[in-house]
């Protein structure tokens, strides 16, 4: 089966596990496309969304002149690789494609012809979203079976953005699904979805690391799946969900302090 | 873009002044300057405690009433007639702002302010009971405004039990009766000679008196408003005759208008037309969050500002935003929250009112800016042109107090 992996950002932790694990189960990645943008457009971009302040500390706290602030967060994703004998989960997308001779293609946007040209040409049968952006039309019906996406949320009832923190503020379980990616903003068929169990003195920022191993394992898991033509797509019924949207700082924080 | 807009700002300076008078007016203040400036390069200003805001906000609508010298409102400071004159309309719907601050902060002295807005108000009143259109005192009478007094009128009676209040609102009550239309629009004494949707805004008013006096007929009158408006309404929710004009989009103001009086205005229905009411405001309230939030370059940021108009299908090319319609909006969202108890209005009043309020300055020397809100973000935007508003102010505090009472019975609840 041709798998390709999309990504946003050259050093990704989570596409790099997710890979090794692929390697493992004997699916290595045909390809691994990176759509990062330029510096100057993540700066812009990062100025835009966190506002100065934060975009300064961010920069210390990457050049290690400042501390980080979730330094002492658990790292289950580092675990979860060292556990699976991955010791390169923290290289880059591109020394892993050299290591693991995996094709490499670094594009500006995902959209782009030459992305789609790419997944056209090569017979790609499954893109694994690990970071890519927003797709459109002409990427998302490229693939032969489809994109494969984690979403952090028990679908159909949270769509959308920061649904882990939407699921606990409502009390809801929370969890990751598996469904394909379709034009609609998480409304593609379903494939799986596992429950994450919440523990005394987690926060928002544990859970979110938790699911990371999830996304992983139920990832595998609707590869194999598929691989042998056994999975079940569940249509999604649109009008027994609500889309949600980026949760404003103060919302968060109850939903911290309830945990 | 910055060139571009810098040009634009340049043109639309031209436009307003063609001669060097108007332009000296807008440049002649350093203070003036660095808020063109900032918004030109938009610098926000440091989004401090909500009490802080609410506090500045109030300080500011103080000083335009003491500014007026007779009880009422100054409209607001515009960079280039400086203070204008007391506005009765606006003066009228301060007054309940005013009484909730004082028992938020334990203040008599807010009290006290809110009676001289009301008694001004008497002064100015009309013989035939209608309240005076525009700002400054004028002689023509306008229904809206009528309706807006009423509500301050009703809200002072409610608190001190004088006589004089209900007695004057009762006057432009019967005022508004006597020159309403058979199916319940008012078509003459209005804004451009037009009949408007946004008048549920006056039959809220006339139900509050309702509850006062138990009159009938001012039920009777605000229900043929609601059925009228609500005739109005479109399978989208969209109403139309929502705006000043028929020739023009609405603008958030008028629509957040439109949809208080209706939110308002079904706290005394019932059953089915009750049902109707808040689904058509639910409804529309969430095609405007949708807006709102979707309106972003990527999806994990915050939104950009709301557009200033939006047209029949909800959707906008304004590059501007009216920040009085912002703070309107955000109390809409916040009723709806507690109507609905679907949080993503909350979430979307709580990120809107962050964004009126970093456009509060709580530092400028100018004290027409200081804690002021102007009606257009850029200052340069179509709506209220370089104009700092006191209803804009009195929105903005009418947000606030109602997000922290909000906030502050969520996590009661959540405890």
């Amino acid at each position: 089966m041709n798998i390709v992996i999309s990504s946003s950002s050259i050093h990704n932790p989570y596409a790099s596990v997710l890979i090794y694990k692929l390697i493992q189960y004997s699916d290595k990645p045909k390809c691994i496309i990176n759509a990062e943008k330029s510096k100057i457009i993540k700066l812009k971009n990062q100025l835009r969304k966190k506002g100065s302040q934060t975009t300064i500390k961010k920069i210390f706290q990457h050049y290690k002149i400042a501390r980080c602030a979730n330094r002492n967060s658990r790292n289950y994703l580092k675990e979860y690789a060292l556990l699976n004998s991955i010791p390169d989960w923290n290289i880059s997308l591109s020394k892993i494609s050299k290591k693991e001779e995996i094709e490499y293609l670094k594009i500006d946007n995902i959209n782009s012809k030459e992305a789609v040209d790419y997944i056209k040409s090569r017979e790609v049968d499954i893109v694994i979203n690990a970071g890519g952006g927003i797709f459109k039309k002409a990427f998302v019906s490229a693939p032969k079976i489809g994109i494969l996406n984690a979403h952090m949320g028990f679908l159909p009832t949270f769509r959308g953005m920061n649904v882990l923190e939407w699921s606990l503020f409502y009390g809801h379980r929370i969890g990751v699904t598996l469904h394909f990616i379709d034009r609609g903003i998480d409304t593609g068929d379903i494939l799986l979805f596992k429950e994450i169990p919440i523990e005394i003195g987690e926060s928002i920022n544990t859970l979110r690391a938790k699911s990371l191993v999830i996304n992983i394992e139920l990832m595998i898991q609707g590869i194999n799946l598929i691989k042998n033509k056994n999975e079940t797509r569940i249509k999604q019924k649109i009008e027994q969900g609500k889309q949600y949207f980026v949760m404003h700082k103060r919302l968060k924080n109850l939903v911290d302090k309830s945990l | 873009m910055k060139v571009n807009s810098f040009i634009k700002i340049i043109e639309i300076i031209r436009k307003i002044g063609s001669n060097s008078y108007f332009l000296m007016k807008i440049y002649r203040k350093p203070s003036h300057l660095k808020i063109i400036l900032s918004d030109l390069l938009k610098v926000n200003n440091k989004i401090y405690d909500d009490k802080d805001h609410l506090k500045a906000a109030m300080e500011w609508l103080c000083r335009a009433q003491d500014i007026a010298n007779c009880g009422g409102v100054s409209g607001g400071y515009s960079f280039v007639k400086g203070w204008m004159p007391p506005y009765p309309e606006t003066t009228g719907y301060i007054i309940p702002t005013f009484l909730q601050y004082s028992l938020l902060n334990n203040d008599n002295s807010y009290i006290e302010r809110a009676v001289k807005m009301g008694d001004w108000e008497i002064e100015i009143q009309l013989p035939s009971g209608a309240v005076r259109g525009g700002m400054g005192i004028n002689e023509y009478s306008v229904i809206f405004n009528t309706g807006q007094v009423i509500l301050g009128w009703t809200s002072l009676y409610k608190e001190t039990k004088l006589n004089r209040f209900l007695e004057a609102a009762t006057k432009a009550a019967n005022w508004l009766l006597s020159v309403q239309d058979d199916d319940g629009k008012w078509s003459k004494h209005t804004y451009k000679e037009i009949p408007h949707v946004y008048h549920t805004r006056v039959a809220w008013p006339l139900l509050n008196l309702y509850k006062l006096t138990n009159e009938d007929k001012y039920k009777i009158a605000a229900e043929k408003q609601i059925f009228w408006g609500l005739s109005h309404a479109k399978e989208n929710a969209w109403f139309d005759l929502m705006g000043f004009t028929t020739n023009k989009t609405p603008l958030t103001h008028t629509i957040a208008y439109t949809l208080r009086g209706l939110i308002e205005s079904s706290i005394y229905s019932e059953g089915k037309s009750k049902n109707i009411i808040l689904n058509l405001v639910q409804k529309a309230a969430e095609r405007i969050m949708m807006r709102y939030e979707l309106r972003k370059k990527d999806l994990d940021s915050i939104p950009m500002h709301l557009p200033a108009t939006l047209n029949e299908k909800w959707k906008s090319k304004d590059k501007y935003s009216c920040l009085t319609g912002n703070a309107q909006i955000a109390i809409i969202w916040l009723k709806m929250y507690k109507i609905s108890n679907d949080a993503r209005f909350l979430n979307a009043a709580l990120k809107i009112i962050d964004q009126v309020k970093a456009s509060q300055s709580l530092d400028s020397k100018n004290l027409g800016i200081r804690g002021g809100i102007a009606g257009s973000y850029p200052i340069w935007g179509k709506y209220d042109r370089f104009t700092y508003q006191n209803w804009s102010t009195k929105f903005l505090a009418d947000s606030i107090m109602l997000q922290e009472s909000t906030m502050r019975e969520m996590e009661e609840n959540r405890n």
